[in-house]
Formats: structure tokens, sequence, C-alpha cells
């Protein structure tokens, strides 16, 4: 299994300004839906609120370019839910329109001010491909954790975003670190790294291994406290999860007064050559193909976030947005299909699950929607790493019929408590 | 402008590869030398059986996932993989008809009717060998079936370890199936391709190992037992280890994927029940030349019990 070990860096970031038309969702991990606020016509500047929500842990969302909102409608998102989008046409011409930049050391600072600083300049979880449900929350009413671990290194094979991110700034990773270590009020600071990147940072760090899955971070979060999350419950009160350009970006907002108006993409073309790109929010995907000469064509499989757990596409037309940590894609002839069959019992999941479970038994429980069966071969302890389905000799889609359970397990539960 | 049409699939969208067919297709290969030293030894016999044990096996799969109604999968082998291995275990020479019950009552009775690969509780390929050996016993014995073919005499290696001519059973004839018995008694070359198998991780290595660990124990605690009461003779180990189908069992038959079990320990503790239950059967069993089959069969019966057998799942302290 030599592929799923992490490459080393491949190169510096490179800038992508961009224009044209850029799509920007009003939903990003762990605010509630944004309102527009602006009207169709609109003149915006570059780094302008488009979209807010009062609710205290709500990021705000800005206008990366400069120019006119087209279009107010609703699409859906590549993290697979519907939402309301800004559409905007412009240029990178002019001085982003910033915050008033704020000195003072973290210690001097309330942990209020800097959260309300965050929330102004958009600092929302980065990265994560939209799903990780684990990452530090702003709210003011949430118990503090005991520590929070900055994660420097990608969680999948392929992706080279956070530490590329690093290796260009470490020290606003650093800063902006104790600026969030301050917002959510965590006792220890912990960073997470490759072997080949400590250096890079100081204090508390935790080095992470060479093979996925073991730097998912619910792995990471359990090396750490020596606790899963089934034990902890969720929220964990005990660790908090942000990753480096989280913090890159938490830095710059404090101190520059800078609003989060770009991500880092790793991008590229399975078998061939990634680069690592930073691109305005709201950049379609097929733009930042086009910019490496690649382009999707009939057949080919285009997906977001690593090649384990991302979410595959169906339109290349989607935008880039904040939990956007990799775009990738797969030529026609590489694509590989599950197949509808039985489970022959090999055992191959069993053996290369990192929980332990029994991930025949358990999947075959979870494909006829057998919760409660599924449940006692530990369903909840799964962490959706993807590896059983990477080595199933039927080809069954595993990970979906274990995400299929969880879903009809939730919708159980709130169907119990509403009753 | 006309849009794009992407595949859209769950993830992951990487595959190490693994397959039915790539396994049942590897399994065949690593075989065939096993094959070809039956078709030296016996000739057309030998073909005969090995051609009409696959065809018919692969006839009864079609035929039977066409009156279910269900997609013909011959493609990923595994009815083929049924066929040769059941022809390995037949003596050449035994009657045509004789090797049709058997393949179809391995593909129906073993599998089909349980809905296929994936949930038939027993090892297919062995259902069918029971079935003919338990009613055709006469027809099934080598000494018997191979009577009318040229050149060959004397006993089959366990038939003469019964009766105390442990001289008659040398090691490098057991090892290369010089000795009559049934078509796959290339024992040492059947211990090559399981190791191929154990390499390129096609069978569960922890049944294979815990078989062979079950028939060395038994050898060692009542092995001599086999010989006629009086002889002080004593059996070689290695003789016994690679007579009577015990490499094609720990390679081939107990690390069937659908009949064993999967959790680790479970692994180890049915491959070694299986080893151990073999030789008791061959050491004072009437069936003696299939204690290899009657064991694997009986302990497969518990296999998912055994798979309750099972550590913590991380997180549930």
């Amino acid at each position: 299994m030599k592929r799923l070990t992490y490459k080393t860096l491949v190169s510096e970031i490179q800038e992508l300004p961009g224009a044209g038309r850029l799509v920007l969702p009003l939903l990003q991990v762990g605010s509630s839906p944004l309102e527009a606020c602006v009207g169709v016509g609109d003149e915006v500047a570059r780094g302008q609120c488009i979209g807010r929500a009062d609710t205290p842990e709500s990021a705000f969302l800005h206008s990366p370019l400069a120019g006119k909102v087209r279009a107010l409608s609703r699409a859906v998102t590549h993290e697979g839910t519907s939402a309301g989008t800004v559409e905007i046409e412009g240029d990178a011409a002019g001085e982003v329109e910033t915050l008033q930049p704020i000195q003072q050391d973290a210690a001097e600072l309330s942990a209020e001010t800097v959260r309300d600083r965050l929330r102004e300049a958009g600092v929302s979880p980065l990265g994560g491909n939209g799903k990780n449900a684990e990452y530090a929350s702003l709210r003011p009413d949430e118990e503090p954790p005991e520590i929070l671990m900055v994660l420097c290194a990608d969680e999948e094979p392929l992706l080279q975003t956070q530490r590329h991110v690093l290796r260009e700034a470490p020290e606003k990773v650093i800063e902006g670190a104790t600026l969030f270590q301050k917002a959510v009020g965590a006792k220890r600071l912990v960073f997470a790294v490759s072997g080949d990147q400590t250096n890079l940072v100081s204090g508390e760090t935790l080095v992470v291994e060479k093979k996925y899955p073991l730097r998912h971070p619910e792995i990471l979060m359990a090396r750490m406290t020596g606790r899963y999350r089934l034990t902890e419950g969720r929220p964990r009160k005990d660790v908090h999860l942000i990753n480096a350009e989280t913090a890159m970006a938490a830095c710059r907002a404090v101190r520059e007064g800078r609003p989060v108006l770009e991500k880092t993409v790793t991008v590229g073309q399975e078998g061939g050559l990634s680069v690592v790109v930073r691109v305005p929010l709201g950049t379609l995907f097929s733009q930042v193909f086009e910019n490496m000469g690649l382009k999707a064509e009939d057949g080919d499989r285009l997906f977001t976030g690593g090649p384990l757990r991302g979410v595959a596409q169906f339109d290349p037309e989607g935008p880039v947005t904040k939990g956007t940590d990799g775009l990738f894609l797969q030529k026609g002839r590489g694509v590989f299909c599950y197949e509808d069959v039985a489970c022959i019992g090999c055992g191959q999941c069993v053996k290369v699950c990192p929980m332990k479970i029994p991930v025949n038994m358990m999947t075959r429980n979870c494909e006829f929607g057998r919760i409660e069966e599924a449940l006692d071969y530990d369903l909840d302890s799964c962490i959706e790493c993807g590896l059983c389905a990477y080595v199933c000799t039927s080809r069954r889609p595993l990970l979906q019929y274990i995400q299929f359970a969880k879903k009809e397990q939730h919708k159980a539960e709130l169907a119990r408590q509403s009753a | 402008m006309k849009e794009n049409v992407l595949t859209v699939s769950v993830a992951p969208f990487w595959h190490s590869g693994a397959g039915i067919a790539r396994n049942s297709y590897i399994s065949m290969a690593v075989l065939l030398p096993v094959a070809a030293v039956g078709v030296m030894h016996y000739r057309v016999g030998a073909l005969a059986v090995l051609g009409l044990c696959i065809g018919s096996c692969m006839l009864a799969e079609a035929l039977m996932q066409k009156i279910i109604g269900r997609p013909v999968t011959l493609g990923d082998g595994s009815a083929a993989l049924t066929g040769m291995l059941l022809a390995l275990l037949l003596p050449a020479g035994v009657p045509w008809w004789l090797v049709v019950v058997g393949s179809f009552s391995a593909i129906i009775v073993g599998k089909q009717i349980y809905g296929g690969i994936g949930s038939h509780p027993l090892n297919a390929t062995l259902v069918g060998w029971v079935m003919i050996r338990i009613s055709w016993g006469v027809q099934m014995d080598a000494d018997v079936a191979l009577a009318n073919l040229p050149n060959l005499s004397g006993l089959s290696a366990l038939a003469a370890l019964r009766g105390g001519y442990v001289d008659a059973v040398p090691l490098k004839d057991v090892w290369m199936g010089n000795l009559i018995g049934p078509i796959g008694s290339a024992s040492l070359l059947v211990l090559i391709g399981g190791l191929v198998l154990l390499a390129l991780r096609v069978i569960k290595w922890e049944v294979s190992l815990g078989f062979l660990g079950g028939v060395l124990l038994g050898c060692v605690l009542f092995g001599s037992n086999m010989l006629p009461e009086g002889s002080d003779a004593s059996v070689n180990p290695l003789v016994m280890l690679f007579s009577g189908n015990v490499m094609l069992g720990a390679f081939f038959l107990a690390p069937d994927t659908t009949s064993s079990p999967s959790q680790p320990i479970a692994m180890w503790i049915y491959g070694f029940a299986a080893g151990l239950l073999a030789m008791l059967i061959r050491v004072y069993g009437n069936y003696y030349d299939g204690g290899v089959v009657f064991g694997i069969l009986l302990v497969s019966l518990a296999s998912p019990l055994l798979d309750k057998i099972r550590p913590k799942a991380r997180g549930r302290e």
C-alpha cells in the first residue's frame, strides 16, 4: 500500500489572481446560513462584506474581487447541500478593504475582541472539505477545550495544502494559533507537524506519521489525549482542532485586518503533476484546471478533498470554497467504480480497520438499514477513513453504506427526541 | 455550450486493486503446475476429469443463476476454481457421471441455493466431494478408480500407512504425487502455490498456518496410532504433512473466504481446529482419505460462532 503514504512537497505556492465570474455559496462550516447583504447590480469593493449572520459562531463572507454583483441564486454546494449563492463578476484591481489592525499582544487582548475580529474577517475552518465537525468553534458559550491542536499536515495522501502554508509563513501560523488559542480559551497549544517540518514551529509539537490514516484528526486527537470521540462525546471538551491555514488567516485578520479572500488548494491530475495554488474564493473548478492546462471531459471524475474521503463533483463549474483543500481530476480510463455485490468475507477490511471494527458484519447490516445491529458491530466507532472500501475484494461501496447508516441513525434519533 | 458529463461516485476514489476475479485466477494459475503433474501421471484420465469438472461447475453456476434470475457471474472465476479444486481432489478415471453429480452438488447444493458467493456456510468444493464420496464410496476409491489405467500399481499413501507399510511411502514420492491418489497429489507444488497466495495476500494466512499447526500437533500426539497395532515403526511427520490433501486443505480449502471466520484470533482457532480434526479423522475415522475434507467442513459450522471472538473497537472502553 505504497500509495497511501504522504509525498514530499512539490513546489512553492503559486498565486492565481483570477478574474471574471465567481460563485460564492452563503454556507460555510461552523456557521449558520448567511444572509446576502448586497443586491443584484451593486458595485462591490475587494474585501467588502457580502454575507453575514448574527449568530455568534457565524463568520462573514467577503468579496474577493472588485466588481459587480451579477446574481443572487441557489445552488448545490460541493459539500452536497443546497445554499444561497452570490455571483460576482470583476477583477483583482484596487486595494483590499481592510478592518482596523489590532497590534496588542495576545495576552493583553480579551477573548471577545479576538473572537469578534475573527468572525468579522470571515475566519471559519478552512479546508477539511467542509465536513469536519471537530474544528474549533467560536461560540462564546462553549466550554473552553483543554488543548487546541493546530494541524500543519494534510489528512490525506495527494493533499499538500497545509504543509505548504506552514512552510510559506511559519511565523504567521504560530502567531495566528496563539490568537486562536486566546479566542477559544484553550489551556495548551499543540502543533501537529510532519517530521521534516518540526523546526518550523515552536512550543509543544506532535510529530505525525507518514501513513494514512494516521493523520486523520480523530486519530491525532486520540493520540494526544488517549480518548476517542466515542467516549468523549461531541463536541469534544478535551481537544479542538484548527489547521495551519486557519491559523494564518487568523493572524492576518487580527494583525493586518485582512478578511479571508483566498483559499490554498492542491490541484492535480491523477498520475500526473500536482501544484499548490492560491485562488480567490468562488473561483470555478474549470478555471483552476484551465490554468494548469487541464480540462474535465466526459467520463472523467473530478473530486474535491483527498482521494479517500473526498467528494466527487457533478459540475465542473462548481466554486472553490473555504472548505476546499484539494481539487483533482481522474481521467476516464482510470476511474474506479464500485459494484453492487455481496460481501464474500475475505476479511481484508477487518485487518485494515484502524478502529478494530468488524467491518464485514457491520456494513452488511448498514447496507439494509439495520441500524441497531450495525451499532452492535461498532458503527459509532467508525471514523470514516475509507480504508475498508479501498481494500474491499468485492469492491463494495463500504464507506457509503456506513455514511448511509449514520444518517439513518441520526434521523431516528431526531424522531425520538421530537416524539 | 454542451455540458460535461462527469463520473460521480462515493469516496474513496482509489482502490487497492483486489478483486474476486483476481483471486480466483491467481489461485487457478498457481494450481496449474499441480494439475500438470496429475496429467503427466494419469494422462487423458486426469485431463478428462479436470475438464469435465470445471466445465460442469461453470454450467451449473450459469444454469442456476439463470433460473434464480440473478446476473450470471462466471467471469469472476469462482465456479471455475471450485471445479478445479474438486477435480484435484478426485482420482483420475472416476466415471463421468460421478464428476457431473459432484460438480452440480458443489455449485447448487454447496453454493447457489444459499444465494451464491458470499452466502454459503460451507466450502462448496468440499460439499460436492463429500456428496459423491459418501454415496459412491467404491468408485471414489483411488485404488479402484485407477485399476483400469495402465502402468500403475500399489496403494495410496494413506492406505499404505494404515496397513503399516511405512517404507512404501518415501517422502520424495509423496512430494511429487508419484503414489496413486487424487489428481492433485503433487503436494510440494501445492505448497509452493500456497506460498505465492500468501505473498500476494490472496488468502487468510492465519487459517493456513493454524491448519498446518493443527495437523503437526495431531501428528506428534497420535500420528503413530495410524499404523496397525503392534507395529513399532514410526511415521515421518513430513509424510503426514504432505499426504492426503493436507496442503490443498491448508492453502486452498480451509481459507475459503466465505466459510471461514475473519477475526484474527478466530482465524487461528478455526485453522488449528480444522487441522487437528483432520488428523483425528485420518487416524481414527472410517473416511481416513477424507480427513482433511471432513475436518474443514465440520469446523466451518462453528465459523460464525468463532467470529464472535473479536477485539473491542477503539473508543469502546
